[in-house]
């Protein structure tokens, strides 16, 4: 049954106040929490303390990419979100002496990147850490021209983290041809696509605005990733409700107590599901 | 902030922001200035940096042989390396952070001095082998500890004497930077499955022996997304009709998308429609103007030209993505004022319900979904949306999901059916005769030789004249401010176009045409240049001529810069010289010209003030078209040469692509199964 | 001071968002206020500030265009100077483009012959880049999902061709593209959905580290 336009906004603006809500809720008890570990051996960032730690002992960069997320665009979060991401992979080679370099497709986000790196390098970066190659979501010259930096920079590891669509391929295959290592995530379905098949780590989905949290001890990131995953597991519980219902609708024949046992399985299962995760 | 990066700890945010050290060199850096590369030789040139063999040799004593062999590339990471090149300096030069980390490494106990004395006697003292530390935090607590760097831990140990203790330091199968250089057997299987892949998209265009699979239908599926209502939408256009048509595609998707945009702007213009092009993408803005002028070369020979801000408009660039989708939505009738490039464009329409159609062509699923959710909504006026197979299967959701967009044309296959369908409606169609236009020179030269009392008068050559770009009047603009050249003889060409209701007959001289001569001018440049009431540029502006309009001269200034002449209503005017040639015409054939000629003020222009832009007068846009294009040329002349031998290269092409992805990954599955069953030690 | 000033700037930023999104909400939506006196006025009024800053945000980026085409001078100007051929002709390549421009105003002849040519021949090898990336599924992830990933790459490649012979296959393809994929898609993307609107409220309570000076 279609919303009509009324409903859809009453709804948005609860949805985000409660969203607020939650965030100034999840960051009181995290705070309150002493610190925990996070990030280690989590699936994706396996393989990145070793980039950091060859850039670190070679004096290579490491290159982090925000693809056509754009600051001013409706992909504004998404490079809020990946700047908080890069600034503690920045915070992480501060041992080493290049600072590591960020590129974009998008000119608005150029002083995005300038400041991440400002913020989080302690040494003496200069602004041609953050380039930019033209132009726009799906930029073929944008991979062509990180991929010839590929070769220049020589980076111990590449980090593409924001809006990618097949382009990817150009950069991961030049990366791999090179030795040099990658972790993508793109929001773009074709985008991920890629960087499951061909990046050494890979993130999924919305494991890009998490990624920030698995990185850090800092209560605020990980009070935004555990919003989200309540979001997430509400999401889960009311669909599968919703399914159930249609289900029992359909199966009319099949005892109502079993339909209601399925549910209740189906939640514990989900609610295990969502405390494992 | 609490995050804890273990021994290498930074410091905390706000603190470290305050006091930012300066640019220094870390420890490895001095340690290691082989390490240095190319792009930071100010630092590698720096005296205290260079390495000392004869140094480093005292302070080694004999150095061992064997850690020479140890030495590798460049650019990787050596513990042997650090020791050889190694300065002999104080430890209180040392960076505070390398100090800082030797006094824990000694403040261990259990490092290996006793096992050093064996292997390098001398050694320990200088190299402590540090116990490594566990700790939990984040993810530079992992670098100090990272498989890479323990392997380099246990390679030290070893040649210290130590114990490799680190219980974690197992094999690691981890790549290690090695850039290649020359041919290796590695690539020698991307080099033949790049190789078969070209081969196979290439055969299709050498002959037409390489044809694998079915032809696409001639007729539309009528259940698929839609497509077929949304090309009976697009032939049910009429002449009054605007269509928007959003070109959010870059140069990138140009080879599959072109097509699509070619066939779809033909079709709309053949039925007298107007298409209005918009993108929120900077570069397809200036890349649908060359789709334009190239349906424009195609259909040169049948005397058809286009004129932006008359038989098309082309719209300026929306910038922030889906906001400028949305300011487009909203400020619809502010947006369509100016043009691409930056010149009103008089159209009247003031929302987006006052269009017919849109059309969206994407190379991308998020530009549909950002029409679908920005654009459409807005309006009740229906959106088609055409893609490339890429996009297909991401766009389609929005298609059948929404109520506002109708279809999704897909690929070169559905371009192919699209163009059939066209073909089989103007099958029966004939050029008439009629239209065919005489070449320019014909149109000139009889002056010369019909007139035999006249003195011998130039004969101006064909000029190439720029394809028009904007009505509004800037005449001393407008040279510069033209599209691409046509080689074609447009300025016949405007004439016709201009007066597509007279017969364009009165052009072509007349072989009896043997009465007095009189001078005329005609006008050359393109678009539409002003006509005024005094001989400079900031005097009234009285009307408009476009090109192949004539007019009587009667006068003009004393260095020629200016022409003085009759308009149609005999009212005196003035035109700048360099946009007319002047010749002359003899006088019954004169009059049928001038009937056709678009110079009365009254009959093509009204006053509008859009804006002043600081120029306190009026400015002037066509309101009544002389006429759009309306003939089925316009569809007929696609060049559709190579369109079977595309759709044969993309069959072969994925048939290439599915044997190489099956073998390959079917090697590499064996490969890693060989793999498990031998163990890590490849026994 | 410097504490002021970040408190300056995410209270501006605070309140900037939360109207933007009231105005976008609730402005021109009268109906949403029920029986207020007055409603319609009210509406219209609350719709401004939203067009207003919305313009501005386009506007803003559209001009940022510059900020890109210095940052790639300075870059390639640095590199140029180490005698980075590649720069160098970036560099060499950007003035004669401006140079053409400027003289020939409106001419797009350069963007026909030189860009997209070039463009489509990037495209060209992004398809190769994919076939062989698509071979090596098997190498990066041997596992039980590289598997399916390159199954079902398979199929719905196998159901594209246009041959007689595999016209079963195509009904495979599309139940895969509609069912699993297509839920697969969905699931991603709700991910995706919900992690966007976590970090534009954080933007919009002025939580951004960008905020914090």
């Amino acid at each position: 049954m279609p919303l009509d336009d009324t409903t859809v906004r009453v709804y948005s603006i609860i949805f985000v106040a409660i969203t607020a809500v939650l965030i100034f809720t999840a960051r009181f008890f995290h705070a309150r929490r002493s610190r925990r570990s996070t990030g280690q051996g989590a699936a994706g960032f396996e393989r990145m303390p070793g980039w950091i730690g060859q850039g670190i002992e070679t004096g290579r960069p490491l290159h982090l990419g925000f693809g056509g997320a754009a600051i001013g665009s409706e992909k504004t979060p998404i490079a809020a979100a990946e700047a908080e991401f890069f600034y503690h992979i920045i915070r992480a080679t501060q041992s080493s002496d290049s600072a590591p370099l960020i590129s974009t497709s998008s000119a608005a986000t150029v002083p995005l990147a300038q400041d991440t790196i400002r913020r989080a390098w302690q040494g003496d970066p200069q602004w041609k850490q953050a380039q930019w190659y033209p132009q726009g979501d799906r930029s073929i010259a944008y991979a062509a021209g990180v991929s010839a930096m590929m070769g220049v920079d020589e980076p111990a590891g590449h980090v593409l983290a924001g809006s990618f669509g097949p382009e990817l391929a150009l950069m991961l295959n030049s990366a791999e041809q090179l030795g040099q290592g990658t972790l993508a995530v793109s929001d773009q379905l074709d985008g991920g696509a890629v960087a499951f098949a061909m990046a050494d780590e890979v993130l999924i989905g919305e494991q890009m605005f998490s990624a920030a949290a698995h990185l850090s001890t800092d209560t605020t990131a990980l009070a935004d990733a555990r919003v989200s995953d309540v979001w997430r597991g509400l999401l889960i519980i009311g669909l599968s409700i919703l399914l159930l219902i249609n289900l029992s609708a359909q199966l009319a024949s099949v005892s109502g107590t079993l339909v209601l046992a399925a549910a209740l399985g189906l939640l514990v299962v989900s609610a295990l599901l969502f405390r494992r995760s | 902030m609490t995050d804890d990066f273990s021994w290498l700890d930074y410091e905390d945010e706000d603190t470290a922001a305050d006091a930012k050290r300066p640019s220094r060199l870390s420890g490895l850096r001095r340690l290691a200035p082989g390490f240095l590369r190319r792009g930071d030789s100010s630092a590698a040139e720096s005296p205290a940096d260079e390495a000392s063999p004869g140094r480093l040799r005292r302070m080694f004593g004999a150095l061992p042989a064997f850690i020479g062999r140890f030495r590798r590339a460049r650019s990787e990471v050596s513990a042997a390396d650090l020791a050889l090149q190694r300065g002999e300096r104080p430890i209180e030069d040392l960076d505070d952070r390398l100090q800082a980390l030797r006094q824990r490494s000694s403040a261990h106990p259990d490092s290996a001095a006793e096992s050093t004395g064996q292997a390098l006697y001398d050694v320990d003292d200088v190299l402590v082998t540090p116990e490594i530390i566990h700790r939990p935090g984040g993810v530079i607590s992992a670098v100090a500890l990272s498989k890479a760097q323990q392997e380099q831990v246990a390679l030290l140990r070893d040649m210290v004497g130590g114990s490799a203790q680190t219980g974690e330091a197992e094999p690691s199968s981890r790549r290690i930077f090695r850039p290649r250089s020359g041919f290796s057997l590695d690539a020698a299987p991307q080099l033949i499955g790049s190789m078969l892949l070209l081969l196979a998209i290439a055969l299709p265009f050498v002959s037409s022996d390489f044809r694998e699979g079915e032809l696409p239908p001639s007729e539309f599926h009528e259940d698929r997304h839609g497509v077929s209502t949304a090309y009976s939408l697009l032939d049910n256009l009429s002449r009054d009709d605007f269509v928007l048509v959003a070109f959010e595609y870059g140069p990138t998707a140009a080879g599959e998308l072109d097509p699509m945009a070619d066939i779809i702007l033909r079709h709309i213009m053949a039925q007298g429609s107007t298409p209005i092009i918009v993108s929120s993408n900077p570069i397809a803005v200036s890349h649908a103007r060359n789709v334009i002028a190239k349906i424009e070369r195609s259909v040169a020979p049948a005397a058809i030209s286009f004129e932006e801000s008359r038989d098309y408009y082309l719209l300026r660039y929306l910038s922030g993505g889906a906001l400028g989708l949305r300011d487009l939505s909203e400020n619809f009738d502010s947006i369509i004022r100016f043009s691409s490039t930056g010149k009103a464009t008089g159209l009247g329409l003031t929302s987006l319900n006052d269009l017919t159609l849109m059309v969206v062509i994407a190379e991308r699923a998020d530009a549909i979904r950002n029409w679908a959710e920005q654009v459409a909504p807005e309006t009740e006026t229906k959106l088609i949306a055409a893609t490339g197979y890429a996009a297909q299967p991401l766009s389609q959701p929005y298609v059948d999901g929404s109520d506002e967009i109708i279809g999704l044309i897909v690929g070169i296959r559905d371009v192919y059916t699209y163009g059939e369908k066209l073909g089989a409606i103007y099958a029966d169609y004939t050029p008439d005769p009629g239209r065919v236009v005489e070449q320019p020179t014909a149109t000139r030269t009889p002056t010369a030789t019909a007139t035999p009392t006249e003195t011998a008068t130039e004969t101006p050559a064909p000029t190439e004249t720029p394809t028009p770009t904007a009505t509004e009047i800037e005449p001393e603009a407008l040279p510069l401010g033209a599209g691409p050249a046509t080689a074609a003889p447009a300025t016949v060409e405007a004439t016709l176009t201009a007066t597509a209701t007279a017969p364009p007959a009165a052009v072509v001289p007349s072989a009896t045409a043997t009465t007095a001569l009189i001078e005329v001018i005609e006008v050359t440049a393109g678009g539409l240049v002003n006509i005024r009431r005094e001989p400079n540029t900031t005097s009234d502006i009285l009307g408009v001529a476009e090109a192949g309009d004539v007019f009587e001269v009667i006068g003009g200034t004393d260095d020629g810069s200016w022409i003085n002449f009759l308009m149609a209503d005999d009212i005196a005017a003035w035109i700048a010289e360099f946009l007319v040639d002047q010749y002359q015409m003899p006088l019954d054939e004169f009059r049928a010209v001038e009937s056709a000629s678009v110079g009365s003020a009254q009959s093509v222009l009204r006053v509008e003030f859009p804006l002043r832009l600081g120029k306190n007068r009026p400015r002037l846009y066509q309101v009544d078209p002389p006429g759009s294009p309306e003939r089925p040329e316009i569809v007929l002349l696609r060049d559709r040469r190579h369109e079977i031998a595309q759709l044969d290269a993309m069959t072969l092409g994925a048939i290439a692509a599915i044997l190489i992805i099956v073998t390959g990954n079917v090697f590499y599955a064996m490969r890693g199964l060989l793999q498990r069953r031998r163990g890590p030690d490849g026994q | 001071m410097r504490r002021m000033g970040i408190a300056f700037s995410a209270s501006v930023a605070f309140a900037v968002g939360v109207l933007t999104l009231i105005s976008l909400l609730l402005g021109d939506h009268p109906e949403l206020y029920g029986n207020v006196a007055g409603a319609e006025i009210w509406a219209g009024l609350l719709a401004l500030p939203a067009a207003v800053l919305l313009r501005l945000v386009t506007l803003t980026v559209a001009v940022t265009i510059v900020i890109g085409i210095v940052n790639l001078l300075h870059v390639h100007a640095g590199r140029g100077l180490r005698r980075q051929f590649y720069s160098i002709v970036m560099i060499a390549s950007f003035a004669f483009t401006m140079y053409w421009y400027l003289t020939r105003q409106g001419d797009t002849s350069l963007l026909a012959a030189v860009q997209v040519p070039i463009e489509s021949a990037l495209a060209a090898l992004l398809f190769l880049s994919m076939a062989q990336g698509g071979a090596r599924v098997m190498k990066k992830r041997a596992d039980i999902w590289g598997l399916l990933f390159v199954t079902v790459m398979v199929i719905v490649l196998l159901g594209t061709l246009p041959l007689p012979a595999l016209a079963p296959l195509r009904e495979w393809s599309d139940w895969l593209m509609d069912i699993p994929v297509g839920a697969g898609a969905r699931a991603i993307l709700l991910g995706i959905a919900l992690g966007t609107v976590v970090a534009g409220v954080r933007i919009l309570l002025g939580q951004d580290r960008s905020y914090r000076g």
